[in-house]
C-alpha cells in the first residue's frame, strides 16, 4: 500500500506542476545546477508581506501553550507571519493526513517530523530542502528594529552540532538536509534507588551487569518483574548499535537485521523474559512505568525500567512512596556508548501553491523555534526533552532549574541531566521508504520471541526473522 | 519510466482529483476552510455493523459518561470483572475535559453523551477477535455503535465524532474502519468543523482568572463552571494526583476547600510546590467532575522557564497544618447552613439559601472520634486502580452512621491493610470531607497514619 501511495505522491506532484502551470510555486532551482537542492531563496529574502503559515504537530495541550506562548514572542520580530497551528494527532496519524494533504495540494508549512515521515514526503518531492536557506546572508530586518541573517550563522551551526542533532537532518541519503531538530529524547535507566540502597544494589552499567542485577532481584523479591522495557524496537535497535550488528540500510539493500547475529541477542532477551527478568509494554499490556510505580509488593512490580526520557512523569511514585534514580542504559560496551535519539523533527512542505515568501517564513520560524533560548528552555523543562542547541546547559535559568533535579518532584531534571551527558552516544536510524516498517517488525519479533513457547527455540526465531524480513520486502515493494 | 505506466498513473490521478485545483468542470460545495470539497458524506453511517464478523460484540448501556472519548459501560461480569467495562474509543483523541479544560473539549463530552443518551441500543465492538486494553491496562479500546431512536441503523460514534470535527486521529489509521476514519477527518478538516474551524468554542473560557476566595468559590460554584479562577488556600492533603486546599472564613467560623487535580502534566517546580502545609496561589479552570458527582479545580501550571508567569500556581508560605476540623454526626450528616447565593456572575445580589453543612464544607480537612466500625467494605475488582482501598462503615459517638472511605493503605512492610486491621474497632479518624453518590457526604482517609485505633 505504502508503495502505491508513493507512486501516486510522486504522479499527483509532476501533475500538479506541469498542470498547473507553475514551478511547484517555489523557486525551486530553474534547473541551476549551483543551487544546493531544491529551493533557491529568492533575492529579497522575506520581504515583509503578509503571509499564513500552517504548522502541523503532534503536541498536547500543555506543550501547545508553550508554543502559544513562543508564537507572540515571534510575532512581535515578525508581525506579519501569522502561525495557524494544529494537532494532527499521534506519530502514525500525522504522517497519514499530511501524505492525503500532499495528495490534494492542502499540506501544512511545518510539520513535526521523523525520518521516516521525510522520507516518503520526499518520493513527492514535497519536503524543502533546507540547505540554501542554512546558508543565506540575506539580512532580514524584524520589526522591533533588529537584523538577522536569514541564514544560519557559522555560531548558531556549532550550537546546534555541539547539541548532538543537527546531522539528523541528512540522513536520506543524498548528503541534502531537509529536517532541522526541535527537541530530543533519548531512553534512560529508570531505578528505585532507595531499593537499591537499601540492598545494598549496584546500578548496572552492561547487559551482564543487568542479568546479574535481575537475579539478585528475584532472589530478594520473588514476586517482582526486575526490569521493564517499554519499547521493544528500540530494544532491538539498540541492540544491533551498540553490538555493531546490520539493522538497516539508507541505500542498496535496505533490510540487512535478517542475520545469525542478530538472533543471537534475541534469544538471550527471550531467556531473561522465560527466567522472569525482563518484561515489554506489548507483553506486560500497558507502559511498564505503571510496574515500576506500583506500591503494593503483592502483585507484580518492577524496580527498573527503561523508558523515554519524555516520560519522567510517570516514573514518579505517588506520595514519594521511593526515590528513583537514572543512569544511562546499560552497554554493551560502555567505553563506545550507543543511545538511541528520537524526539520531533520540523520539515517544511511544499506544493502547487506554495509561494517562496510561505517557504521563507516557514523557515523564520522553524529557524526561531530552533535557535531561540527561551523557547529551547521552556520546551525542554514542559517535556522532558532534551534542547537542540548546547548552548542551552549555560542558560542561567535552565541551569537553575537542573540544579533542582531529585529522584522526587524534580525527576524530569534530572533525566535532562542525565540524558545530556550522552550526546556523544546518540545514533539515528537510516531513513528511507520502508524504515517505519523495519522498525515496527523487529518490535514485533523480539516480542514474538520472547513470549512463544516452543520446543524448537532456534526454530521460532529463524521463522520470526523470515517473517519480519518478508514483511518489510513486500511493502516496500 | 514507461509510457504505459506514466498513462495508468495519470488516470490514477485523475480519478483522484488531483487536477482540481487547476481545471474544475464540476460544480463543488464551496466549505468553511476555503477549499472546494466534494458533497458532504455522512461517514458514520457509511459502514455497516457486520454482526457476523470475527470482533468481539456487546450490547451495553451506560454507565457513567466521562468525555468525549470515554464512557463506562454496564456489561456482563464474563467480559469485565464487576460488570463495569471502561471504554476508551478507538482512533479518536477529543480534547480534555476533565482532568484539564480544553478547547472543545466539553463540545466533543456533551455531543456523546446526547448520542448515546437518546440512543435505543448501543453495542461496542472490539477491533480483533478479542477485547484488548489500553496502555494504561485499565480501559477497553472499543468502536462504539448506537442506533439513534427511531433508526433500524446503528452508527459510529467513534467516526462521527471525527467527522464532526471535534476529535483528532489516534492511530486511526491502523484500526479496522482507518480508512473511513481518516476520510471523515479529511472531510472535517477540508468544511472546517469546530477544531478545525478559526471559530471560538463558546463552551470554553478565554479570560483572565477571576480572583475569588473558596469561601466564594464553594458557595457559588454553579456560576464558575468551565472559567478560570485565582485563589489562595493551604494544601491539606494530597494524593493521587490531587490536593486539596482550604481556607478559613471567620465571618462564618468555617473552613471553605477545594479539590485540585494536578494529574501527570505537573512536573518540577510546580510539583514541588503541591505539598501539604504549604499555602499556594492557584490558577486553574473550575469544572464538574461527573463521575465523582464533585466539583474541582484542574488544568493548573507552572512554567520552570518563566516563573513570574500569572498563571503559574505559586507558593505563598509554608507550615500551615491542616484544621482537621473536629465534627460530631449530626453535624455532618444533618446539618444545615444559611449561604449568601450569587443571582449571577458579578452581581453584588444575594439571596439567602439553606444548604446542606457537608456541601459547604466538601473539600476540607475534617476530624472525627470515637467512631465504632460495624462493617467494612473492600474494592476488589482486579481492573480497579483502588483494589484494596475500604468503605468502612460507623456510628458516631452520638448515634448516626457515617462512612470512611479509605484509599489503599499500606503498613510498613509493603503490604496492604485489610479490613480486619478496623472491623468492630472504635477509632479517630482524619482526612477529606468528600461526596460519594451511594453513601452521601464521606471521609476520606489516605494514610494509616490518619487512623488510630481507640480500642
Amino acid at each position: 500500500m505504502k508503495r502505491i501511495i508513493a507512486l501516486i505522491l510522486l504522479a499527483v506532484m509532476a501533475f500538479s506542476l506541469a498542470a498547473c502551470g507553475n514551478n511547484g510555486g517555489n523557486g525551486g532551482n530553474n534547473g541551476d545546477s549551483s543551487i544546493k537542492g531544491n529551493f533557491a531563496v529568492p533575492a529579497e529574502g522575506y520581504d515583509g508581506s503578509e503571509v499564513t503559515i500552517k504548522f502541523a504537530h503532534t503536541m498536547g495541550a500543555k506543550l501547545q501553550e508553550v508554543l502559544n506562548y513562543h508564537i507572540g514572542e515571534f510575532n512581535k520580530l515578525y508581525p506579519n507571519i501569522h502561525i495557524e497551528h494544529s494537532s494532527y494527532g499521534g506519530w502514525g496519524d500525522i504522517a497519514g493526513l499530511i501524505n492525503t494533504e500532499i495528495m490534494g495540494d492542502n499540506q501544512p508549512n511545518i510539520a513535526y517530523c521523523y525520518p521516516d515521515h521525510v522520507a516518503n514526503y520526499n518520493t513527492a518531492w514535497a519536503t524543502v530542502t533546507l540547505d540554501e536557506l542554512i546558508a543565506s546572508e540575506i539580512v532580514v530586518t524584524r520589526d522591533d528594529g533588529t537584523t538577522e541573517v536569514l541564514g544560519l550563522t557559522a555560531e548558531e551551526i556549532a550550537d546546534l552540532q555541539a547539541g548532538g542533532f543537527y546531522e539528523e537532518g541528512m540522513v536520506y541519503g543524498d548528503g541534502l538536509m531537509y529536517t532541522m531538530p526541535l527537541s530530543k529524547s533519548t531512553e534512560v535507566l529508570y531505578y528505585n534507588k532507595t531499593f537499591f540502597e537499601e540492598n545494598g544494589l549496584t546500578v548496572p552499567t552492561t547487559w551482564e551487569e543487568m542479568e546479574a542485577v535481575c537475579k539478585k532481584i528475584l532472589e530478594l523479591d520473588p514476586k517482582a518483574i526486575p526490569l521493564g522495557y517499554d519499547s521493544e524496537d528500540n530494544m532491538f535497535i539498540t541492540m544491533c548499535e551498540q553490538y555493531g550488528y546490520d539493522y538497516t540500510s539508507a541505500t542498496g539493500e535496505h533490510f540487512l537485521f535478517n542475520n545469525d547475529n542478530c538472533k543471537s541477542f534475541v534469544k538471550k532477551f527471550r531467556e531473561w523474559y522465560q527466567a522472569g527478568y525482563i518484561t515489554t509494554e506489548a507483553l506486560y499490556g500497558s507502559y511498564t512505568s505503571g510496574l515500576f510505580t506500583e506500591l503494593d509488593k503483592g502483585i507484580s512490580h518492577s524496580y527498573m525500567c527503561v523508558g523515554s526520557s519524555g516520560g519522567a512523569s510517570y516514573q514518579i511514585p505517588d506520595n514519594k512512596a521511593f526515590e528513583v534514580g537514572v543512569a544511562s542504559i546499560p552497554q554493551v560496551d560502555p567505553a563506545n556508548p550507543k543511545v538511541i535519539s528520537q524526539g520531533p523533527s520540523l520539515c517544511i512542505l511544499q506544493g502547487g501553491k506554495t509561494t517562496d515568501q510561505q517557504v521563507v517564513a516557514s523557515w523564520l520560524f522553524v529557524k526561531y523555534l530552533v535557535t531561540n533560548m527561551g523557547f529551547q528552555t521552556e520546551f525542554s523543562s514542559t517535556s522532558g526533552y532534551m534542547p537542540v542547541i548546547a548552548s542551552a546547559q549555560d542558560n542561567e535559568a535552565y541551569k537553575t532549574w537542573l540544579d533542582k533535579a531529585d529522584g522526587y518532584s524534580q525527576l524530569t531534571a534530572l533525566v535532562i541531566k542525565t540524558a545530556l551527558q550522552n550526546t556523544d552516544a546518540y545514533f539515528t536510524s537510516p531513513a528511507f521508504v520502508g524504515s517505519s516498517t523495519a522498525r515496527t517488525e523487529v518490535g514485533e519479533l523480539l516480542a514474538n520471541c520472547m513470549a512463544t513457547q516452543s520446543s524448537d527455540v532456534d526454530g521460532l526465531i529463524d521463522k520470526a526473522f523470515n517473517e519480519a524480513y518478508n514483511e518489510c520486502k513486500y511493502h516496500a515493494g | 519510466m514507461s509510457k504505459r505506466i506514466f498513462a495508468l498513473l495519470a488516470a490514477l490521478c485523475i480519478a483522484l482529483g488531483c487536477l482540481a485545483g487547476c481545471t474544475n468542470d464540476e460544480p463543488v460545495k464551496e466549505t468553511e476552510g476555503g477549499s472546494n470539497q466534494a458533497e458532504w458524506v455522512d461517514y458514520a453511517a457509511s459502514i455497516p455493523l457486520d454482526m457476523s464478523s470475527e470482533t468481539v460484540k456487546q450490547k451495553v448501556s451506560v454507565k457513567a459518561y466521562i468525555d468525549g472519548d470515554t464512557t463506562h459501560f454496564n456489561v456482563p461480569g464474563s467480559i469485565s470483572e464487576g460488570g463495569l467495562l471502561k471504554a476508551r474509543y478507538l482512533a479518536v483523541n477529543t480534547p480534555e475535559s476533565t482532568g484539564k479544560i480544553e478547547e472543545w473539549g466539553k463540545k466533543a463530552s456533551n455531543f456523546t453523551k446526547s448520542r448515546l443518551e437518546s440512543a435505543s441500543e448501543i453495542i461496542i465492538e472490539s477491533d480483533d477477535e478479542n477485547w484488548n486494553v489500553d496502555s494504561t491496562g485499565g480501559r477497553h479500546l472499543v468502536w462504539v455503535w448506537y442506533k439513534p431512536s427511531g433508526s433500524d441503523t446503528y452508527r459510529n460514534l467513534n467516526i462521527e465524532l471525527l467527522q464532526e470535527g471535534l476529535s483528532i486521529a489516534s492511530s486511526a489509521a491502523d484500526n479496522r474502519y482507518g480508512e473511513t476514519c481518516m476520510a471523515a477527518l479529511t472531510q472535517a478538516k477540508a468544511y472546517g468543523l469546530h477544531m478545525h474551524s478559526k471559530e471560538k468554542d463558546p463552551d470554553f473560557y478565554y479570560g483572565d482568572a477571576i480572583p475569588v476566595t473558596l469561601k466564594e468559590l464553594r458557595t457559588n460554584i454553579e456560576l464558575y463552571e468551565n472559567m478560570k479562577v485565582a485563589f489562595e488556600g493551604n494544601i491539606t492533603y494530597e494524593s493521587g494526583q490531587t490536593v486539596y486546599a482550604e481556607e478559613y472564613d471567620a465571618e462564618t467560623d468555617t473552613y471553605y476547600g477545594m479539590t485540585v487535580y494536578y494529574g501527570y502534566n505537573l512536573t518540577g517546580t510546580g510539583l514541588e510546590i503541591l505539598e501539604p502545609g504549604n499555602r499556594l496561589a492557584f490558577v486553574g479552570s473550575v469544572q464538574y467532575y461527573a463521575t465523582g458527582g464533585t466539583w474541582q479545580v484542574s488544568d493548573i501550571k507552572y512554567v520552570d522557564m518563566r516563573p513570574n508567569d500569572p498563571n503559574n500556581i505559586q507558593l505563598i508560605s509554608s507550615g500551615h497544618e491542616a484544621a482537621n476540623r473536629l465534627t460530631d454526626g449530626k453535624t455532618f450528616k444533618t446539618g444545615k447552613v444559611d449561604v449568601e447565593i450569587r443571582s449571577e456572575l458579578g452581581s453584588e445580589e444575594t439571596t439567602v439559601e439553606t444548604r446542606d453543612y457537608g456541601a459547604m464544607v466538601l473539600s476540607t480537612s475534617i476530624s472525627m472520634e470515637n467512631l465504632r466500625v460495624e462493617s467494612v467494605s473492600t474494592t476488589t475488582n482486579e481492573d480497579s486502580s483502588n483494589k484494596g482501598a475500604m468503605t468502612l462503615s460507623c456510628r458516631t459517638a452520638d448515634g448516626y452512621v457515617i462512612s470512611v472511605r479509605t484509599a489503599v493503605l499500606y503498613d510498613e512492610d509493603g503490604q496492604i491493610i485489610t479490613a480486619d486491621a478496623y472491623r468492630g474497632k472504635t477509632i479517630n479518624v482524619k482526612g477529606i470531607v468528600d461526596f460519594y453518590t451511594y453513601s452521601g457526604y464521606q471521609v476520606k482517609v489516605f494514610s494509616p497514619d490518619d487512623i488510630t485505633i481507640v480500642r
